[in-house]
């Protein structure tokens, strides 16, 4: 085995352009290969992500920007005011078993006391229960908002381990009291959110949720009423049982919120399962179309290789008889040249592992899909081109051990 | 005991209708001889030397070499007798060009399973019973043309052959290696091996103990 090996490796090493060229083919195969596996594995993570971000069971409305132009805003304001806590009763009512649904909006308080020490990612939000049982949070200590802080416009508040971080250091904030412009909060909860600081998945921007301050909407009121023209909503969340139902209730929210806002363009509706339904369809043409360039890559690569050893069976009659003549058996020269097909063909793919990290990498460049290149992918693409060489090298290597010694002496 | 038993060995080349280029050669060689086969081109020499070594199979006739019989063994097993009981050695030398001399001298040891570190140590010391101890390094390319067929016959004693075949191995040499390349021969033989040589030069014939003589195919006398 070492004696063939060696022997192959120095039949290679002589011409060592024509052995890389003729592994050209296995390389861009398995570039190919291992760039759809990469990309499929990322794609994967980040559809866990996002469901574990935006809750797979869940529907988003949210507010939109409306337009800079005056005209066309008040346009539209005078046909309707926005999300609403409305919206939500009705919505309730015409979906009877919803899990939860709640409000959100978003406050921009002029003071904050004790001052944070870094105001970015520091959002203010007056949250309804229904909208918190939702979201992916965990407690980490406390308790939640409750409905009852809700009825009574408790002044309690809810931190995100972020926000607890830059509000009140090391210190344990439980306990301590938060001021939003005049009205004095105490902190009863802890919250972790489902995921580190990653704001963008697949296209999709996701709030990094960890710098969240959140207390309940009617108390939220009363920090800051609501700005003139400005919607009482900043985002509505529903939350279903099972996804088999989804599809069929969004149309029916979709067609309630056009009759509801007249049509206009003030909120869009963010709907996780389809999301990632059409993330996955994108995935699919991506695949087809690599694996097509995979499979043909692969099948040339190998006709390739397999045409190279018969040039060179031919080439080589006078070697292989004179090995033939002192004693190597045709299994001998068989395995020869399976070996040296084989050697083609893993130098190919070893390349092609290679070339495809880089494929991945520069499509997750250009796409900002999330790109992971898989031990398993490197085992397959190994494996792939072992057999190719077996399989393409088959024929030479038969054909070589046909020859018979005898040909040493003619030659 | 004989080394070589052949009886009435026919060898036809294209088929049925084709041409026979050995037509029923008998042929007994004992251990320790040495032979020269002689007679012009198309003679049949060749191809009986080509049936000796079991480099072909004959079309009919039996074929004995070292006692065993050889024409009806598979592939495999013909090689096996070829790699085990008989060393060639070729008018063009045949040294594989990217192989040191000793590593071409250990090729035989190497499909019969000889470890490489004992089967060039095997190598080093025939190359320095050829007188190419200084040469065991050097590739084909850089030898000459009486080195090479010197390398050619160490390769062929690296088994330890019953049977030393050899194919006008002066033919492709000048007056001078050729001679040295005789002389060799003719050690091999003063050391009781047996030698059965193709050859179409009386003065290399004339070193042999037998001369077998062919025409058209037969063995037409001995001398």
């Amino acid at each position: 085995m070492k004696d063939l090996f060696k022997e192959a490796v120095r039949s290679l090493a002589a011409h060592s352009v024509r052995t890389i060229l003729s592994g050209l083919g296995i390389l861009f195969g398995v570039a190919a290969v291992i760039g759809i596996l990469s990309i499929g594995e990322g794609a994967r993570r980040e559809q866990e992500a996002l469901i574990a971000q935006l809750g797979i069971l869940n529907v988003q409305i949210k507010s939109a920007e409306l337009p800079e132009d005056k005209e066309e805003r008040q346009e539209i304001l005078r046909r309707t005011s926005g999300l609403s806590s409305r919206d939500i009763r009705d919505l309730r009512a015409l979906l009877p078993d919803l899990v939860s649904a709640g409000g959100l909006r978003e406050l921009e308080p002029n003071t904050v006391f004790p001052r944070p020490k870094d105001k970015k990612g520091l959002r203010y939000l007056g949250v309804e229960p229904g909208h918190l049982a939702a979201s992916p949070f965990s407690m980490v200590s406390g308790r939640p908002l409750r409905q009852v802080d809700e009825e009574r416009r408790a002044r309690v508040v809810l931190l995100g381990e972020g926000a607890a971080r830059r509000l009140f250091g090391r210190e344990l904030a439980i306990g301590k009291w938060l001021r939003l412009n005049n009205t004095w909060l105490k902190v009863v909860g802890i919250v972790r959110t489902g995921m580190g600081g990653r704001t963008e998945l697949d296209g999709i921007s996701i709030e990094d949720r960890s710098g969240d301050v959140m207390l309940p909407l009617s108390t939220s009121l009363m920090v800051q009423p609501t700005e003139l023209g400005k919607a009482d909503l900043d985002e509505i969340q529903l939350q279903f049982a099972q996804t088999e139902e989804i599809p069929a209730k969004v149309t029916v929210i979709a067609r309630f919120l056009e009759r509801r806002h007249r049509e206009q363009p003030v909120y869009e509706l963010v709907v996780p399962l389809s999301l990632i339904a059409q993330s996955e369809a994108q995935q699919a043409i991506f695949n087809l179309v690599m694996g097509l360039i995979a499979g043909i890559s692969l099948l040339v690569g190998g006709i390739g290789i397999m045409n190279i050893m018969l040039a060179s069976v031919m080439e080589r009659t006078k070697e292989i008889a004179i090995r033939l003549a002192v004693g190597a058996s045709p299994k001998d020269i068989h395995r020869l040249f399976v070996m040296e097909a084989c050697l083609i063909s893993l130098l190919g793919g070893v390349l092609g592992i290679f070339a495809g990290f880089v494929v991945s990498w520069v499509v997750a460049m250009f796409t900002g899909w999330a790109t992971s290149v898989s031990l398993q992918a490197v085992a397959l693409a190994t494996v792939v081109s072992t057999l190719e060489g077996l399989f393409f090298g088959y024929l030479p290597a038969r054909r070589a051990a046909q020859l018979q010694p005898a040909m040493a002496v003619r030659i | 005991m004989a080394v070589i038993e052949a009886k009435g060995l026919q060898r036809r080349y294209g088929g049925a209708g084709g041409v026979l280029a050995l037509a029923g050669a008998d042929l007994t060689v004992e251990a320790g001889q040495f032979v020269a086969l002689v007679g012009t081109s198309g003679s049949g020499k060749s191809t009986l030397l080509q049936l000796l070594g079991c480099l072909d199979r004959p079309d009919g006739g039996e074929l004995l070499i070292d006692g065993l019989e050889v024409s009806k063994l598979t592939d495999e097993q013909l090689a096996h007798v070829r790699n085990r009981r008989i060393g060639f050695v070729f008018q063009s030398f045949h040294l594989l060009p990217r192989l040191r001399a000793d590593q071409n001298v250990a090729l035989p040891l190497r499909y019969g399973g000889v470890p490489e570190k004992k089967r060039l140590e095997r190598a080093r010391e025939l190359l320095g019973k050829v007188g190419l101890a200084d040469r065991i390094h050097h590739l084909p390319s850089e030898l000459s043309g009486g080195q090479s067929q010197r390398v050619a016959v160490a390769r062929a004693l690296a088994a330890d052959p019953p049977l030393l075949l050899a194919d006008e191995p002066t033919g492709n040499l000048d007056s001078r290696s050729g001679k040295d390349i005789l002389a060799l021969f003719q050690e091999l033989h003063a050391e009781g091996r047996t030698i059965v040589m193709v050859t179409h030069d009386p003065t290399v014939a004339a070193i042999a103990d037998r001369r077998i003589h062919m025409e058209d195919g037969h063995i037409v006398r001995e001398s």
